[in-house]
């Protein structure tokens, strides 16, 4: 039972170390958001395994009883919440940003530099 | 039962189309390429949350991912000039830095992975169906969980609110620039 997990958990670990390249390599700012897509799903298949697979079940004080392997889920629902959040400021700031600058290559990017 | 308790056949069909589809969104010159791509790989994440029994994760992942957030992706890459094209070099010179470092951390990933001590499973999970699966999910959120529910609904509001100002910036300071030279106008007649 102890290697049911472990898939899951290499699996997270492999998309994240593909993402984490993205974000590195991409030279405009559309495929570094894509590339923080990838990290955070990495990381939502790391909470669905955890709730499947080692949840100890959540006391329900108004309605009653224990609810079981959810807590994991609902982490990853609030992931998924915070990541459209973030998608949609994002590409908003990148239009933005390709409005006043004509290009979005994050290395040309150094506004903020001193 | 939801699910199953071990990887089985399915997991690693999805698996693998995954780990191809993430290796196209971060490989592929084509912008709009990799835009598909990340669907296909979204998609598939998907499928692993159903194949581990979060079916109401996997419902929220492909309306709101593949639905929503890829499109958004694509109208980024129509909206933004140049990207879309396969002869423009879309990656910097740090590729094999960046490759030694991302490979390090999956490796140390991968190393605390299989050293560590996994609890073993809870054997009620396996009694756990779907139906009682998703009435619980809607118990724990509206019971335990409801702040963050409720915080989770602010921080969408103020993240459409803040989308549509930051999207709209240049089209206020047009009109506002307008209005100050109107200003100008009227008073030096």
């Amino acid at each position: 039972m102890n290697a049911a997990i472990q898939p899951y958990l290499y699996l997270s670990a492999i998309i994240f170390a593909i993402g984490l390249y993205g974000v590195f390599t991409r030279l405009n700012a559309i495929g570094v958001l894509m590339g923080l897509e990838l990290l955070l799903n990495a990381v939502n298949i790391n909470l669905v395994a955890f709730s499947r697979w080692s949840d100890t079940g959540v006391l329900l004080g108004r309605f009653g009883g224990q609810a079981l392997g959810v807590s994991g889920q609902i982490f990853a629902i609030i992931v998924i919440t915070v990541a459209a959040a973030e998608a949609a400021v994002g590409l908003a700031i990148v239009i933005s940003i390709y409005r006043n600058f004509k290009h979005i290559t994050v290395d040309d990017l150094d506004l903020l530099r001193w | 039962m939801i699910g199953s308790l071990t990887a089985g056949p399915v997991f690693y069909i999805l698996a693998t189309i995954l780990i191809v589809a993430a290796l196209g969104v971060v490989l592929v010159r084509n912008m709009v390429h990799a835009a598909l791509f990340l669907a296909a790989a979204l998609l598939m994440a998907g499928g692993l949350y159903l194949n581990a029994g979060a079916d109401m994760v996997a419902g929220f992942q492909v309306l709101i991912y593949v639905g929503a957030v890829v499109t958004l992706v694509l109208i980024a890459v129509m909206l933004v000039a140049n990207i879309a094209n396969a002869h423009v070099v879309q990656t910097n010179r740090n590729s094999l830095p960046a490759a030694v470092l991302a490979a390090a951390t999956g490796a140390l990933l991968c190393w605390i992975i299989s050293s560590a001590q996994w609890p073993t499973a809870n054997p009620e999970l396996a009694k756990v169906s779907y139906s009682d699966s998703m009435r619980m999910l809607g118990y724990a959120l509206l019971d335990k969980y409801l702040l963050p529910f409720e915080i989770s609904s602010l921080l969408l509001l103020v993240a459409l609110v803040g989308a549509i100002v930051i999207a709209q910036q240049t089209h206020l300071a047009e009109k506002l620039s307008r209005a100050a030279a109107r200003e100008d106008g009227r008073s030096e007649a």
